[in-house]
Order: structure tokens, then sequence, then C-alpha cells
């Protein structure tokens, strides 16, 4: 009998013997940019390194098995379970260990804030680090530390000034439309949302995401990573109108939502039309940016509405009072446009 | 020319189809219906602007050659077949199994480019397991790769046409330089290389856009393993054309390719059973060797295998250390994949094929028949119209005379309008709008509330219109339904002209698309969701009705163009 032979990087051992010896309880990043600190169920605590897991969090995307909604079940979803968007985290052949290709790490801390071993930081320049050395000596012989369910965050991966927040701009352009989809996706995911981004190419479903919420509540998103951001409104329009029409959802239980990466100025018709949906059909609009959602994402906050909240306003959009809800206070934003229409 | 379908998908979505056909189907025999109801559930099929089971109904038809979805899977079919993945039945060519070598990209989870780029490098022409039109005998993605490396790096599409693709052999140094022959002789200008492709054309009876189709593929495929990326070459004239170009995994796989032990149809003919057998198992388990499986399980049968593989090599005047490149599920009949890696037996059919049983979908699609409305005439009063509008009404006046018959007279004025510019098409709307009898005027650019691009006075309402000029949009796209949607909120919203929700906002564009389905869904979705009506309207059929105007005195009634939903057709 011919036996199917299993791929090297996912075969069942590929788990090292790297192991805690006990259960991870929180992962403390502290102010940022240096390796997190984990504290151990046994009372133990140090800096955290890579055990090798055998089902990467740090390279694969959440999955929220059970749909809430039927649009959320049938969305024609991206198929990939990379959770990196330019995928440049892997397993090593040899050490088993996760590796990073920083020539294309973007910076955007996914995989850092997914990591639940604390093995993973934010370098100042940029980059996603992982940590092989076991400095504190946490490491034990005994078998693999399982993977937690739940684990308790806390800190920052770094400050929203640091160098990759800061050159989101940057580092978007340079992306393909499917990595900016995944991006946007699967930050919400790790925000505790189920976020489905639509696949390249198909274009029978015109909405680009979908988010779902507690209590059938559902997020359409429109991204626009360019400057042109003044077609989401008609977009947003569209979109509301069809998930009504053609999968009988409330148009008071749809969050038009556009996802940007900075805001455009006061005059632009962007905020106009926002308002004029309001006026005429009672209909919110919100927008957040991709500085703002990664800057959700690295404080580890969890959203569960987006009731008064992201709300666009007529002449611009001041989103630092939403992301506070999340993150306590802010200082600064990371580039011009993130959290703030410029005047 | 080799003919590849075009499944419209990336690479990534084509192995998550695959994928999840086979978590679904595994170990049973399965029919194009199965995987469309599986592709469906694992969300991976859309159909007519729906997801889900409703993009199942939308796409059933009672005749199965003008069903989207299923027409659709049967090209991935063709594909999956040509890869070595899904093999027809004995019984049935539109039965299926899954290969052991279809099995092996399912195993490689996330990691299946390249298992999937040793697949494209296994496609074979002949096989004993795929068929195609015409004598071929060579390695198309192999060729390709080999020709580009010999031509500088860089390949142009329409070089990959008139070249590798359209070469029957690729067997001797002499087949590959004939091919670089006809390449160099059309790089001398832009002019060469289209009269190369018209001769293929008229030669192959296949018109030039089809032959560019067949190359989608193949291109998409080129691309996504990374193997070309996209760049410039220049002529021998010096003009710039747009090329593929090597990567440096490109090249390097190019080069490899030279020296492999490119194993065909006729060597193994020429073999006997127990180098046959030894062949196939180590052309199979090095393919898989080089995408990162681990061999250690059959390591014994490769070390027991080994001293006929390389009597097999020399034989046939190989290096015996050369890079095996031979895919047997590729190329193999099924009697010997089945004696060489034996399976367990399938299930005769599968159970999961209730979906698309008869009567258990709605077939077919909404009835439309209200979007498509024919105009109801009244007298039109007497009113003046602008000196530019009296110019038009004597183009069409003219043409009348000249034809005799509206219809002719139309499609000529509207043919005349044909490369208008926004500058040139937005005035003559309204010039048409006031012909008809209707007071119409362009928006002034600058002006903050007037998003829309002209309004229409009927009564006491203004009615905002979106025009599209013919080299904006030739065919009216789903944008300008967005935009139209649009002008209503803002004209609600912001006043300077219309404040009624029940009067329509106007669309005019060139030409209607021919397949008007999703766009009457969309006009039906926001009626639904928003009480608005969207009206659309042919530059052809507000030329018909100038002309209606001008011949009898009638215009189109005012109730049914302010609130028109649908398209006009006249």
């Amino acid at each position: 009998m011919s036996d199917v032979l299993p791929h090297l990087s996912l075969r069942a051992d590929v788990r090292t013997e790297r192991s805690y010896g006990g259960k991870v309880v929180s992962v403390d990043f502290g102010l940022g940019c240096v390796r997190p600190n984990i504290q151990l169920e046994d009372g133990r605590s140090g800096v955290g390194c890579c055990l090798g897991c055998s089902r990467p969090p740090c390279i694969l995307r959440p999955v929220y098995p059970e749909a809430a909604t039927q649009v959320l079940s049938e969305f024609p979803q991206d198929p990939s379970s990379d959770l990196c968007p330019t995928n440049c985290i892997d397993i090593n052949q040899e050490s088993k260990l996760a590796t990073i290709d920083t020539s294309s790490c973007i910076g955007c801390g996914l995989c850092v804030a997914r990591c639940p071993f604390g093995a993973i930081h934010l370098s100042t320049d940029g980059k996603a680090v992982v940590e092989y050395d076991d400095s504190d000596k946490l490491l034990r012989a005994a078998g693999p530390t399982p993977l937690p369910e739940t684990v308790g965050r806390a800190g920052v991966l770094g400050a929203v000034t640091v160098a990759s927040l800061a050159n989101i701009p940057d580092v978007m352009r340079g992306l393909k439309d499917v990595q900016a989809l995944r991006l946007v996706g699967n930050a919400f995911s790790l925000l505790g949302v189920d976020a489905r981004v639509r696949r390249r190419g198909d274009t029978n479903v015109r909405f680009d995401g979908v988010v779902g919420f507690d209590g059938r509540k559902l997020g359409v998103m429109e991204i626009e990573i360019t400057p042109n951001v003044v077609e989401s409104p008609r977009a947003l329009l569209e979109d509301v109108a069809v998930l009504h029409s053609r999968y009988n959802v409330r148009i008071e239980d749809i969050y038009p939502l556009s996802v940007i990466l900075s805001l455009p100025n006061a005059r632009s018709e962007y905020y106009q039309v926002m308002q004029d949906i309001e006026n005429v059909l009672n209909i919110q609009c919100r927008t957040i940016t991709i500085g703002a959602l990664l800057t959700l994402v690295w404080h580890h906050g969890v959203i569960e509405h987006l009731d008064g909240l992201f709300l666009t306003t007529p002449g611009g959009v001041d989103m630092r009072d939403s992301i506070c809800k999340f993150v306590g206070s802010l200082h600064g934003e990371p580039y011009p446009g993130a959290f703030i229409t410029a005047k | 020319m080799l003919r590849f379908p075009n499944p419209g998908s990336t690479i990534q979505n084509f192995i998550a189809v695959y994928t999840s056909a086979y978590s679904e189907l595994n170990d049973k025999v399965i029919d194009l219906d199965d995987i469309v109801s599986v592709v469906v559930a694992a969300n991976l099929a859309t159909s007519s602007g729906y997801m889900g089971q409703e993009a199942i109904s939308r796409s059933t038809r009672s005749d199965r050659s003008r069903d989207p979805l299923y027409n659709q899977l049967k090209m991935y079919a063709e594909i999956f077949r040509s890869l070595g993945w899904l093999h027809p039945t004995e019984e049935r060519s539109l039965n299926y199994t899954f290969t052991l070598l279809g099995k092996q990209i399912v195993a490689s989870g996330r990691y299946w480019l390249p298992l999937f780029r040793e697949s494209v490098l296994g496609i074979v022409y002949p096989s004993n397991i795929l068929e195609v039109k015409g004598e071929y005998n060579l390695r198309p993605f192999a060729l390709i790769l080999r020709c580009m490396q010999r031509l500088g790096g860089v390949i142009s599409r329409d070089e990959m046409i008139v070249g590798p693709l359209s070469a029957s052999s690729d067997r001797t140094e002499n087949d590959v330089a004939t091919i670089l022959e006809t390449v160099h002789e059309v790089r001398k200008s832009s002019t060469h290389i289209q009269n190369a492709l018209e001769n293929l054309s008229e030669r192959r009876r296949i018109q030039i856009n089809t032959l560019k189709n067949y190359t989608r593929w193949p291109i998409a495929v080129l691309r996504d393993v990374n193997w070309v990326v996209d760049g410039s070459a220049n002529y021998e004239d010096g003009r710039s054309y747009s090329v593929f170009k090597l990567t440096e995994e490109g090249e390097t796989i190019a080069k490899a390719l030279e020296t492999a032990a490119d194993i065909r149809l006729e060597h193994i003919g020429s073999l006997a059973e127990r180098q046959k057998r030894a062949i196939s198992i180590h052309g199979h388990y090095s393919m898989l060797e080089r995408a990162g499986f681990d061999l250690s399980s059959v390591d014994k049968l490769l070390k027991e295998t080994q001293p006929d593989l390389t009597q097999s090599l020399v034989k046939l005047g190989f290096e015996p250390t050369s890079r095996l490149l031979f895919s047997p599920f590729q190329t193999l009949s099924l009697s010997d994949i089945n004696v060489i890696f034996p399976s367990e037996e399938l299930q005769e059919r599968s159970s999961s094929r209730s979906m698309r049983q008869e009567g258990s979908v709605r077939t077919g699609r909404n009835s439309r028949g209200h979007l498509f409305v024919e105009p109801l005439f009244t007298v039109r009063p007497k009113a003046d119209v602008s000196e530019e509008a009296e110019y038009s009404k004597k183009q069409l006046v003219d043409l009348f005379k000249k034809h005799g018959e509206v219809n002719e007279a139309v499609a000529e004025f509207v043919s005349g309008h044909r490369w208008d510019t926004k500058e040139r098409f937005y005035p003559l709307v309204t010039h048409l709008f006031q012909i008809v009898g209707y007071a119409s005027e362009n928006s002034r650019p600058g002006v903050n509330y007037q998003r829309w691009d002209a309004s229409v006075v009927i009564g006491d309402a203004a009615i905002p219109v979106e025009i599209k000029s013919p080299t904006e949009e030739l065919v009216l796209s789903m944008k300008s339904i967005r935009q139209a949607l649009e002008n209503k909120v803002i004209s609600l919203s912001r006043g300077g002209i219309d404040k009624k929700a029940d009067i329509t906002s106007l669309i005019v564009g060139f030409d209607l698309p021919q397949e008007r389905s999703d766009m009457a869904n969309l006009i039906d979705d926001i009626y639904k969701a928003y009480g608005f009506k969207i009206g659309v309207i042919s530059i052809y059929s507000l030329a018909t009705l100038a002309m209606a105007a001008i011949l009898k005195g009638e215009m189109i009634a005012p109730k049914q163009l302010s609130t028109l939903r649908g398209f006009l057709s006249v």
C-alpha cells in the first residue's frame, strides 16, 4: 500500500523537546521593543523563548469555527491560513523553531501579539525577532508545553511612535492587495473579532470583508490603502443594500466600516458623504485606519462591538477617544492622519 | 497551440478547492457536481454576485453547458488532471478519483508551493492519462523556462504564443533551436510579432484574443510560483515592450532542467516492467523529496529499487545521478499506476451529492422583467432647445434622411460618438434630453453639492444624472450604479436639486453590458434596502427618444422618466 508521506515542516513530532515544564499564565511586553517576560503557573518567571510549536500560532491565523451569521459562514474568504501578511515567518527545517525573514518583515507585530509563549518581540528598527536563547533557564527536559487556551497579556508591543508603525504608510504602499487585506483581517481576528476578508480575484462578492460581533451585529468592510478614499462611502452604501436585500441582515445590525491607511484632510468629500448618508438614511459609517488597528493589536485590545466607536463626523475624524477605550492613554500618533484628521 | 483552460482563479484558491474536495470526498469516486457542492460549502465558489447555497441556485441551469459553476469546475478538473491530482475512472471520463500525488498536495498544508512546482514541471504530452487536441511531444512549462533561459532570461506573452506554446516537440536540440529562431525573428519589431500572431491565428483558425486567453493560466502559474516577474525589453528597433523575466529561482530551475533526465512515455515503453516500476517510484518520490517531504518511511523501497533505476537511466542514455524529471501520475496509465502504487479499494460513488440533485435547488435566476421598461409616449409640448442641441438635432434629421430608417440613423449617430471624451459626451447627453423635451444642463465643475454630471428637470423636480462617456467606460459598469446611488443620497441631503425620495437617479452611458443580471440585482437591492430608484439609459435609447421627438412630436412620459427603475428599453 502506498502511504501518504508527511511534510517535514508539518510532521506531528515537529515540536521540539523544548518545554517550560508548566503552563504559561501571562506574557508581559512592558513598554515594548524588549523581550517579553513570561509568568508560569508554578511561580517561575523570566524572558520567553521559542518552543517550536507543532501548529505554531505565530504562523497560523486564528480560526473561528462557529460563524455567528450566515453571511460570515458563507463569505468566500482568503483561503490562506497564514497569519503574517507577507508570509515572512516559517519553521526552520533544522532547528524546528520559528524563523523570520527580516527582509520581508513589515513589523506589524501580528506574530508577536499572537505567540502565547512570549518568544517574539519587535526590535526598535521595526522587525519581529524570535528569541531562541533561554537566558532565564526556564526550559525543562519534561514533555512539551501545551498551547494555553488563554494567556494574560500586558504591556505594549512598542510605542505608537516606534519605527514600524511610523513606517506603515510606506510599507502598505508596497503590499499587494491580498497582503493588505490579510493584514486587516488578521488584525481584527487578534482583536477577538471573527473577521473574514475576500480572496483575491473574486469579483462576485463586492465587499472586501465582513466582521462578526456578539449579538449578531455584522461589520462590512471596504479596505482602501490608496489615497482615493472617496470611493469608500458609496461602496459601503452598496454593501449595506446587498447585505440587507440578499442576506436578510437588518440595516440596523450592520456597521459599515471603512478601513483606510490614513485620514484624508478635512476638506475631503469623504466626511461630507458619510454625513449625507447619516442624514438621509440614518446609517452611521465608521472609519478606522491601519495605524489605529495595529495600535489596538499592539495593546492587546478586544473589540466586542462598535457602538459609538470610530464614528465619522462632519469635517473629520478623531479616533483617539475610541482607541483609548481599549488602550488607556495615547501619546502622539504613529504617522499623520493615523488617528486625527489633519486640519 | 496548447490550450490551457483558465478557471479564472488564483493558484492558492486552486489549491484550496482541491483540498476542500479531498477533505470531504476522499476515497470516493466523484463527479463535477460533488466538487461544486463541496467548494460552495467551503466558501470557495461564488456566482452572479451571490455566495453559499444561493450561488449554486443562481448558477444551476437545466442546460449544463450554461451553468457557470459547473463549467468553472470542469476547467478546474481538467487542470487537476494535467497536474496528476485527479484521475478519471476507467468507466467514465467525468468520474474521478484522487491520486496519491494529489493527496501529497493536501498533506503539504501551507507548504504546497514546492510540490505544486514539481507538478507543473510534471505536465507532459503525450501521456496515458490525458488526451490533448493535436500531436505534441513536449513538457510545456519546462520548455518555456528553458527557452527563456536561452532568450536572455525574458519572454513576452505573444512570444510564448508563437514560440514554446505553438511548438509540437521539444525532443531534440533542433526542435528547441527552431522555437528560439522563431522568437528571435519576432523580436525585430512590434510589427513582426503582430504579423506572426496573425499568421498563427489564420493557420489555426483561432482568434488572436482566444490565443491570448490560452496563456492566462500558464502565466498565472509562472508568476505565482515566483519563476517570473514582470519586466520590459526592447525590440531590435529600440522600442520597448512588456515581458516576463526569470527570477533567480526561475533561472536556477531552468538551468537544472537542461541536465535533467527528462523521461517521456516513449522511454517507458522501452523499459522492462521492473525498470518501469523503479523509475516511477524514484520519479514520484524524488518530486516529494525536492518538495520537502520526509522520505524515511520509503527509504527501504528506494534502496531496493535503486539498481533497477540506475540500469534504466543508463539504458536510456542518461547520467545515473541526473535529476529525475518524471511524474508517473502525470504520465502513466491508470492500470500501470494501480500496479506500481497500490491503493485501497474505493467506495463506488460519493454519497455527498445531494445539493445539486434535481429539485433540491431552485434553478435559474430571479425574474428581472420588471427592470426592462419600454417607454410610454405622450405629446411633446413645444419647448426651445439650446443652439448646441440644435446641432445634434440637425445631425439626427440628416441621418434619418440619409437612411430613411430610425434604427440605422441612430446607429450611425451613436457610432459617430464612439470616441467622445467626457467634454463632448456630457453636453451631448443634455442636448439629447432637451431634444426629447426636458430642460437639462451639465453641472458646473467645482460646485460642491453638484456631484452628478447633469440634471434633467421634470415638473418641479430636477433629477441627478450620472454620465459615463465611451472613453471613460465603453460599457457601463457596476461602479456607475454606486455613483447614481450616492448622487441620490447627496441630492436628498444637500438639496440644490430634487428632494423627493421616490424620484429616480439616472445613469446614461454609451452602452449597457450584455449580461445585465448583476446590475439588475443591484438596482433591486438598492430599492429594497432604501426605496431608491436607479434608472439606466444607453445613448442609443436616448438618441432614439430624441428621434421620436423630432419625427413624431412624442416624448417619454414625465411620470415614467422621473420614476424609472431599471433599464429603459427602446
